[in-house]
């Protein structure tokens, strides 16, 4: 073992697989997207299913979407009731 | 106190007095004496502690991983199949860093069941992660298995550590043990203390998808926990003496070395035996000397060197083999001392699936080895082939020939 | 319970590795506002050891202990016997829920074995199999949930088996608890865990959880295809306790003659895996077949309620 590797160990000491938990553990996850959802809140009525529905946790309960994150697998527009999120071609962010 | 116990009682003790409170093991011959006699302990009120009679060895491993997780000391014995059962979870246990015993009886692996001494189970376990001791006594059982709660939850360790010993030999034969007072061992071994724990106050991951980014410096850091865990191990000896009694050894035990020009080396219950064909040697004016492992992992290296590498020879007595290679002693032995003095090593086989391993047979290999008699690998030299064995061949012989003739 | 009424806090944190419209975040997140944060999760391999992202940070917000395929059942027998003593030294206040998070493979195939010696000796905790059918961490084999017909990339032609019942089988343990629930009915599924986690003892939770890559359907159709599957009668919601099955959401409502059974055609067509059931011809025999057990099984069940309908009404009858 070469000698400057045991210091590093010994200044490290215990290293385990243990994680932390994290918004964004894999990065803004929102570069995934290829369609954006957008809300219409006029049509909306807050009936919370696209809410309750999104695997990403990215819709609060208010009805907002955190973009940061939003995958764009565009659930939230397919099970909305009243068709009020459309999703729109992402335009390329520079 | 004194009690006249089997090994595996004398094992349960050793739980016992290291305050266990989660149990977790399946039953299998030879170690079942072990779990009953928790089991007794638990229904008469003497150990506070949850058992849980799990479906497989597999299972066991996985609850002891999950009680240990959770921050509760934790404890579960096995054998042969059952230690092969569940060699994914103790990659698990050791991977993920986590403080616990188990004791293992040293047993034969099928097939043709056996139930008797062998020491291919533990061996085969070598690189898991877990520290491994071997025990040669009842009472070294009961300290070892104490000591062992010490030096897995050291914090320089963390880690695993499997407590071994004979099948039959020990496990179930009878001998009088010290059983040491409660306050003793108290003294002696703190309260659980793992360096991670399921926290409810402090969610955090444990175990998850790891990059080859930081595989390599988790491994690294088990292997620096194997590598602290030699002077723990040493320390703990010299602890428990001062505050229990009782002394058995650190990584070796020595026996005749001083003045030694040749040594046997042996683990377990066969190096009680090694030891009476010293005094025969001895007696015969032969110096010769016992190394026996106690830690098989992590391996004395040191020791090897200061006790071996000024001898002429060393006679390795394995009751294991490594197919295709050797016996599996014998090769560590010869790693340690490589580059290190002339000391020429040789190696036996013997004493698989429980074949009696005479002080007489021992001395006569080993005198063999010390006027270089034997072949510098492994011999077998109790392999007898008998009449049974012809049958056997002369049915193939007869089954293939009339295939031919067809 | 509305879901105005469940909690907004996200134990399941964003930005995580899953999938397009993966089913088994959207579930874990159902999962958690339910059962809360007093709670210890042992994640079982599966595409949740994914998807909850790689060492050092996680999308879980529970501790949790990611353990071996084939652990789930002893795992928690561990948790849940080191908690009883924790409790008992009064270092917890309470009992922790002790949650297993496992796949299809892990629980019909691998891990049936610890699962039902947890089962058995009633361990005190709930298990959770999210089942898409497959395989699909490893790419989408076939599992001993896989559905008759289903292809899977070692089932080209479609499985040539009917897929075991694994919350029956739990039903047979006499456990306290059996539910299964759907992503499109988030009420069902919430008060399903609410009343799971009441209960002491094993709880078994069976989530069906469409598969977007591994079922070959668009990850805005999760919600969708989960929702054909109750209506087409390919998946079954119900709940069983103290020896007594109800059924639940949008099974119970086409039992009880609320709504129509769908045509199963309509759950196969909207998912490539069975796409070779239509093309390049139809195969009425499998599609037939298909047809024919669950028109036996909601014929008997609609036939049974009637009738209990019936007796109710003579029961109620007063006297003369």
């Amino acid at each position: 073992m070469p000698k400057r590797k045991k210091k590093e160990a010994e200044d490290i000491g215990f290293i385990t697989t243990l994680s932390v938990p994290a918004v964004g553990s894999v990065g803004m996850t929102g570069s995934w997207r290829i369609f954006l959802p957008v809300i219409d809140g006029e049509r909306c009525n807050k009936c919370l299913l696209c809410w309750i529905y999104c695997p990403e946790a990215c819709i609060s309960k208010d009805i907002r979407i955190d973009y940061d994150y939003c995958k764009g697998c565009g659930i939230c527009a397919e099970e909305c009731p009243r068709g009020a999120i459309a999703m729109v071609k992402e335009e390329k962010r520079s | 106190m004194k009690l006249v116990e089997t090994g595996n009682h004398v094992a349960a003790w050793g739980a016992r007095l290291a305050r266990v409170e989660v149990v977790s093991a399946y039953p299998i011959t030879p170690q079942t004496q072990v779990i009953e006699e928790i089991s007794r302990f638990i229904d008469e009120g003497e150990m506070e502690c949850e058992y849980i009679p799990v479906e497989s060895e597999h299972s066991a491993m996985a609850a002891l991983i999950a009680s240990a997780a959770m921050g509760v000391r934790s404890f579960s014995a096995t054998s042969a199949h059952g230690l092969a059962y569940m060699h994914e979870l103790l990659h698990w246990a050791a991977g993920i860093r986590l403080p616990m015993v188990m004791v293992n009886v040293n047993r034969a692996l099928g097939p043709g069941w056996n139930i008797w001494c062998d020491h291919q189970d533990t061996l085969s376990a070598r690189d898991t992660g877990w520290i491994q001791l071997h025990c040669a006594s009842h009472q070294e059982i009961l300290d070892t298995v104490i000591q062992a709660y010490r030096i897995s939850e050291d914090p320089e360790v963390n880690l695993p550590v499997m407590v071994c010993y004979d099948a039959i030999f020990l496990s179930h034969n009878y001998m009088q043990v010290e059983i040491p007072d409660q306050e003793a061992v108290d003294r002696f071994l703190p309260p659980f203390r793992s360096l991670w724990r399921l926290d409810l106050e402090h969610p955090l991951t444990h175990g998850s998808v790891i990059y080859p980014d930081d595989y390599e410096e988790v491994r690294y850091s088990m292997f620096q926990g194997l590598e602290n865990a030699r002077g723990v191990i040493r320390a703990a000896a010299e602890e428990y003496r001062e505050k229990v009694g009782g002394y058995h050894g650190g990584l070796v035990d020595a026996y005749r070395m001083e003045d030694a020009e040749h040594a046997l080396v042996a683990m377990g219950s066969a190096a009680s035996e090694a030891r009476v064909a010293v005094d025969m040697l001895r007696e015969a004016g032969r110096r010769f000397g016992l190394v026996r492992v106690r830690s098989y992992r992590p391996f004395p290296v040191e020791e090897m060197v200061e006790l071996l590498s000024p001898l002429r020879t060393a006679l390795v007595l394995d009751r294991s083999i490594s197919f295709g290679m050797e016996g599996p002693l014998f090769s560590e032995v010869k790693a340690s001392v490589y580059g290190r003095g002339e000391v020429a090593v040789y190696d036996i086989v013997t004493g698989l699936g429980g074949r009696d391993i005479t002080y007489e047979f021992i001395a006569e290999n080993a005198t063999a080895a010390a006027d270089g008699r034997l072949e510098p690998r492994t011999a077998w030299p109790s392999v007898r082939i008998n009449e049974h064995h012809l049958v056997s061949k002369r049915g193939l012989e007869g089954l293939w020939g009339r295939r031919a003739a067809r | 319970m509305r879901l105005r009424d469940f909690p907004e806090e996200e134990l399941f944190l964003q930005g995580s590795a899953a999938c397009h419209g993966c089913p088994g975040s959207a579930a874990i997140r159902v999962a958690f506002k339910a059962l809360g944060r007093n709670t210890v999760l042992a994640v079982i391999a599966s595409c949740t050891s994914v998807f909850q992202s790689p060492f050092p940070v996680s999308a879980l917000g529970l501790p949790t202990l990611n353990m071996a395929f084939a652990t789930g059942g002893a795992t928690a027998s561990g948790l849940s016997a080191a908690a009883d003593r924790l409790v008992a030294k009064g270092v917890l206040e309470e009992k922790p829920t002790i949650l297993v998070w496992a796949g299809d493979g892990g629980t019909y195939d691998i891990g049936i074995q610890a699962l039902s010696g947890a089962a058995e000796r009633n361990t005190d905790f709930i298990y959770v199999c999210y089942n898409n059918e497959a395989y699909s961490n490893t790419g989408t084999q076939r599992s001993g949930a896989t559905p008759y017909a289903a292809w899977t990339t070692n089932t080209t032609r479609g499985k040539e088996e009917w897929r075991k019942d694994v919350a029956q089988i739990m039903v047979a343990h006499g456990i306290p608890y059996v539910a299964t629930a759907s992503l499109a009915y988030p009420t069902d599924m919430f008060r399903k865990f609410a009343r799971a986690k009441e209960i002491k003892g094993t709880r078994y939770i069976e989530i069906q959880a469409p598969c977007p890559p591994g079922w070959k359907f668009p990850s805005s159709h999760t919600v969708k295809v989960a929702r054909l599957a109750v209506q087409t009668g390919m998946w079954m919601l119900y709940e069983h306790e103290n020896g007594r099955t109800a059924y639940t959401a949008g099974t119970q409502r086409i039992i009880q003659g609320q709504s129509k059974l769908l045509p199963v055609e309509e759950y196969l067509q909207a998912q490539g895996r069975f796409r070779h059931l239509f093309h390049p011809q139809r195969d009425e025999e499998r599609i037939g077949e298909i047809q024919r057990r669950i028109s036996h099984v909601f014929e008997t069940l609609q036939f049974t309620h009637k009738m209990k309908e019936h007796i109710m009404d003579i029961e109620l009858a007063p006297p003369h």
